[in-house]
């Protein structure tokens, strides 16, 4: 495989591209390592388990009951880190505070629903689902662009 | 929460103090008249112990005010349950105060006027804060819907 690195002013934010001639498990495994490595991630506990959670498949991060959990769109892991320190360390534009106990990933939001007694339910991804803060609004409409 | 909510109290009940020295220095001073309805420092002997628990009880409701605001944070509770909660609060500790410092009680046409005006406004503002609130739902949809719109092209241009 050549590993080659082209420099062109035109490019605003550098990109990978992978030339092939078809799609196969090897370019796909290569792909996904490149997009793991640049996406970064998290360590999570699943039991005794210590498992490397890439950002993109991470769905909703919260706290229960003191502790902080983060979802896939398929399994639930404990963390250690607490949630103002992720507040700060993730990435504003891909992860967006909703609540005090909440924080989710901008592109598993899938909509909201307003309830007639005026809460805001956020639908995500995998069938989750979690409350919005008033509050949190304005930084919502900011990680989406408005 | 705990740590938030006393923040809370103490700078609404500290900020309340401070402003309401202010003014009754100001009409003590300047305006040489007494911030005290004569309804009130009738429970008193001495007037200054009358306009510092006047003070003290004005500084209780603004913490009452000021820490309330951390149920519009309970996000389960929806908007409706937020500020029945906080209006209930609010009026529970507002009107007795105020009936006593200010003596809304005394005159039956002021006090109903008041009530009046302090319901409307809750629900005034309950209005207008349902409102918005959906407004901003429905922008919010419209954008993901565009950003989820984008993303099936690039999908399929891929």
């Amino acid at each position: 495989m050549i590993v080659k690195i082209k420099t062109d002013p035109a490019y605003g934010k550098p990109e990978v591209q992978i030339c092939t001639a078809a799609v196969t498990p090897e370019v796909e495994k290569m792909a996904k390592t490149i997009e793991d490595a640049l996406c970064g991630s998290l360590y999570a506990y699943k039991d005794e388990e210590i498992v490397k959670v890439p950002y993109r498949e991470i769905v909703r991060i919260f706290t229960q009951n003191k502790n902080v959990y983060l979802t896939t769109e398929t399994e639930q892991f404990r963390i250690k880190e607490r949630l103002y320190e992720l507040e700060e360390t993730l990435d504003g534009s891909q992860f967006v505070r909703i609540s005090n106990t909440d924080i989710v990933n901008v592109r598993k939001i899938k909509r909201l629903d307003t309830g007639i007694i005026g809460t805001i339910k956020m639908k995500l991804s995998g069938e989750q689902e979690a409350y919005v803060s008033r509050r949190y609004m304005g930084k919502i409409k900011q990680a989406l662009g408005l | 929460m705990k740590k938030e909510l006393t923040k809370r109290i103490i700078d609404g009940f500290s900020y309340a103090v401070a402003i309401n020295v202010v003014v009754a220095l100001i009409c003590i001073l300047i305006f040489k008249i007494e911030p005290l309805v004569p309804s009130y420092s009738a429970y008193f002997e001495n007037k200054s112990m009358a306009l510092l628990i006047q003070i003290i009880l004005t500084g209780v409701i603004s913490g009452t005010f000021a820490g309330g605001t951390i149920l519009f944070e309970q996000a389960k509770l929806g908007l409706l349950l937020q500020s029945l909660l906080y209006f209930l609060l609010t009026t529970a500790v507002c009107i007795p105060i105020t009936g006593f410092c200010w003596g809304l009680f005394v005159y039956k046409t002021s006090a109903i006027i008041f009530l009046c005006n302090y319901f409307a406004t809750y629900f005034i503002c309950w209005t207008v804060a349902y409102r918005s609130s959906v407004k901003e739902v429905r922008e919010i949809n419209r954008r993901i819907a565009e950003i989820s719109g984008e993303e099936s092209r690039q999908n399929e241009d891929k």
